[in-house]
């Protein structure tokens, strides 16, 4: 599938979730060895042209995602790769013991994906905020979580998947016209992080919508002499632990970001992959709180959990 | 080329239906004109004519006419 300036215009405009559906349908007429189900949530999933036009490779089990994931380990178990997707709420908690003893213990080749994770459900509220979904999934034996920065890493995410070992959670954040961060096609392999900035002063590790943001706060910080580097952790488990170190030296502070809570993500997995460092800078925690949030409009609800350009770079002047 | 003509390529290029369709396009009668496709041709209409739609400009644009009117709000001569 070509990856060109117009596709990186479009998947932008899309948005995380629409770009999900849109790249399987460009990926279904060059592979036919996976299938797409959904849990009545196809056309928020970017798939509707998939379902209409493909109705022999995509189920919808209907608003049961346990049945979903139950459904996608056995067809899985034949060899394919399934995607499946729901809400990162339902997909990751209403399903949780799916995946963790059909998909996970089975180690099959499904690909879960939380689409609307973090707080891009806006007036939605709690019942559809993706906050810890991350974290749980974490947790699951032999699950790899992944969580692109932009819709072209949505893209190279589902199909670097397609031949990657094991079950996945794809998380998806992030609302319609989502800035890229890359404006190319790039190297990008599951598991290892990929430094975008470098800068002697402060470590920033952000991961999905949080990359860009941290891009344009390292900007910034660098106008008050702070400066910063930034890596796109995208693989949240397995964690790239070399790409920490090697950029630890000298730094007076590890900042990690995350559309997550601050508990069990990104913050928490680097948190526990340097802790034998003996020799390390402090870690700020930036994310959302451990508690049931406010609803308001996904750039107000950034802004008031300290998610914004301009809240990081705050948090990041005080804090260093 | 002309800003019709600009505005032409862009129908055939996002809902990739031929030239002589793209002024009787509407939603109802062009098959890729979904919210997919209505989202993509606004994302190649926006870089061609270096604009952003307003949301309610997203929701009304659902023929070729109608998006010739939206490039007029937007000052371009068309």
């Amino acid at each position: 599938m070509e990856i060109s300036k117009k596709n990186i215009i479009v998947w932008s405009t899309l948005g995380q979730r629409a770009t999900y559906g849109q790249v399987l349908f460009e990926l279904a007429k060059e592979r036919d060895d996976f299938f797409v189900m959904s849990a009545d949530v196809g056309t928020s999933s970017g798939l509707k042209r998939f379902a209409e036009e493909l109705p022999d490779r995509y189920i919808n089990t209907g608003i049961a995602e346990q049945n979903l994931v139950s459904i996608a380990s056995g067809m899985a178990k034949e060899g394919t790769t399934v995607f499946v997707s729901s809400f990162s709420t339902f997909m990751s908690m209403r399903a949780y013991e799916q995946l963790r003893v059909d998909a996970a213990y089975m180690h099959n080749k499904v690909r879960a994906v939380g689409i609307v994770s973090g707080v891009s459900a806006a007036y939605q509220g709690n019942t559809h905020f993706g906050l810890e979904d991350a974290a749980v999934m974490r947790c699951i034996p032999d699950m790899t979580v992944v969580e692109p920065a932009d819709c072209l890493e949505v893209f190279k995410t589902v199909q670097a998947s397609l031949d990657y070992d094991g079950p996945m959670y794809i998380r998806l954040t992030g609302v319609t016209r989502m800035p890229s961060v890359y404006k190319q096609d790039y190297d990008f392999e599951i598991g290892k992080g990929i430094k975008l900035a470098d800068g002697e002063d402060v470590l920033i590790v952000a991961t999905g919508s949080m990359v860009y943001n941290c891009l344009q706060a390292a900007k910034k910080l660098a106008e008050y002499g702070i400066n910063c580097s930034v890596i796109n952790m995208h693989t949240i488990k397995p964690l790239d632990k070399n790409i920490l170190l090697e950029n630890l030296a000298g730094k007076k502070l590890v900042v990690t970001v995350e559309e997550h809570i601050t508990i069990g993500g990104l913050g928490g997995a680097v948190a526990e992959a340097l802790a034998d460092v003996k020799e390390k800078p402090a870690q700020v925690l930036i994310g959302l709180p451990n508690e049931f949030l406010k609803s308001a409009s996904y750039t107000e609800l950034l802004d008031h959990y300290g998610l914004s350009v301009d809240k990081i770079v705050c948090r990041i002047k005080n804090e260093f | 080329m002309s800003n019709i003509e600009k505005l032409k390529e862009a129908f055939v290029e996002g809902l990739e239906i031929p030239m002589e369709e793209v002024e009787a396009a509407t939603m109802e009668s062009v098959d890729k004109w979904d919210s997919i496709g209505q989202m993509s041709l606004v994302a190649i209409i926006e870089e061609a004519f270096g604009i952003e739609f307003e949301p309610d400009e997203v929701m009304q644009f659902t023929s070729f006419e109608a998006g010739k009117n939206i490039l007029k709000n937007h000052d371009v001569e068309i």
